[in-house]
């Protein structure tokens, strides 16, 4: 039996000005739904399910702060890099890019 | 933060008329504007704002709740109310499921600080499931706002 793939990352949160917010929470949690893995995000003592957009905002994550990405399942390998570009977008990604602002 | 510290009582609406997600919104902020928060002409810019917002992403972050949310150069202050939708509504949720719970959130530019404090308290407050089923029970204004406090 294959041994199920299990990868650790850290991943410093871009997402400027304000980080791990609504729309990136919003896309992490509705990319990490269609995988066949189990994914968690943790900010020090703070640990989210990455299928959750509540505890993953619950992490409280502004630009520049260090996160452990850990994946385990069949599609751990295919997960990393999409979930990772979502977490380290450099565009601001608290509206959009309106005229307004 | 506490909800009832940005949240506009006046401007809760116990039961929306509008059946698709871009009406809601629309209706929310109009309700915004009858209770004195933005002018005639903000609401037009505000709600175009919000819209696009929505379409770059869904703010549907699950058990039946979205946070729509936008800012805006010239509100002085986060201002923000609650809506409730009997029917629900279509949202792009992350679960795929209605909405019937919406807190919009308008900011002013440049001030991240006080929208991300009001955006933790939202989330921290529909978290608890129990609540947001309360919430959906309410009728009135009197009852949705003595579960924001």
């Amino acid at each position: 039996m294959t041994p199920e793939l299990r990868i650790r990352k850290t991943v410093v949160v871009a997402n400027p000005p304000m980080g791990l917010h609504l729309r990136p929470a919003t896309a992490f949690a509705k990319l990490v739904r269609g995988l066949k893995c189990h994914v968690t995000l943790t900010n020090g003592d703070r640990r989210a399910d990455g299928r959750s957009a509540f505890d993953l905002l619950g992490l409280l994550a502004p630009p520049g702060t260090e996160l452990l990405l850990e994946v385990e399942g069949e599609d751990a390998d295919i997960a990393v890099e999409p979930l990772c570009e979502i977490l380290t977008a450099e565009g601001d990604s608290t509206d959009t890019p309106s005229p307004l602002r | 933060m506490r909800l009832n510290s940005f949240i506009v009582r006046e401007a809760i609406v116990p039961a929306l008329a509008a059946t698709t997600r871009d009406a809601a919104i629309a209706e929310i902020i109009q309700s915004l504007k009858d209770a004195g928060q933005f002018s005639d002409a903000d609401v037009t810019d505000i709600t175009a704002a919000v819209l696009r917002r929505e379409q770059l992403g869904s703010t549907g972050i699950g058990h039946g709740v979205a946070i729509p949310h936008s800012r805006h150069r010239d509100v002085p202050n986060l201002v923000g109310t609650i809506a409730l939708s009997q029917q629900g509504l279509a949202f792009d949720s992350i679960d795929g499921e209605p909405v019937h719970v919406l807190f919009l959130l308008i900011s002013p530019d440049q001030q991240p600080g006080p929208h991300l404090r009001a955006l933790d308290a939202v989330v921290q407050k529909t978290k608890d499931e129990t609540l947001v089923s309360q919430l959906k029970a309410s009728r009135s204004i009197e009852e949705i706002w003595a579960l924001l406090g």
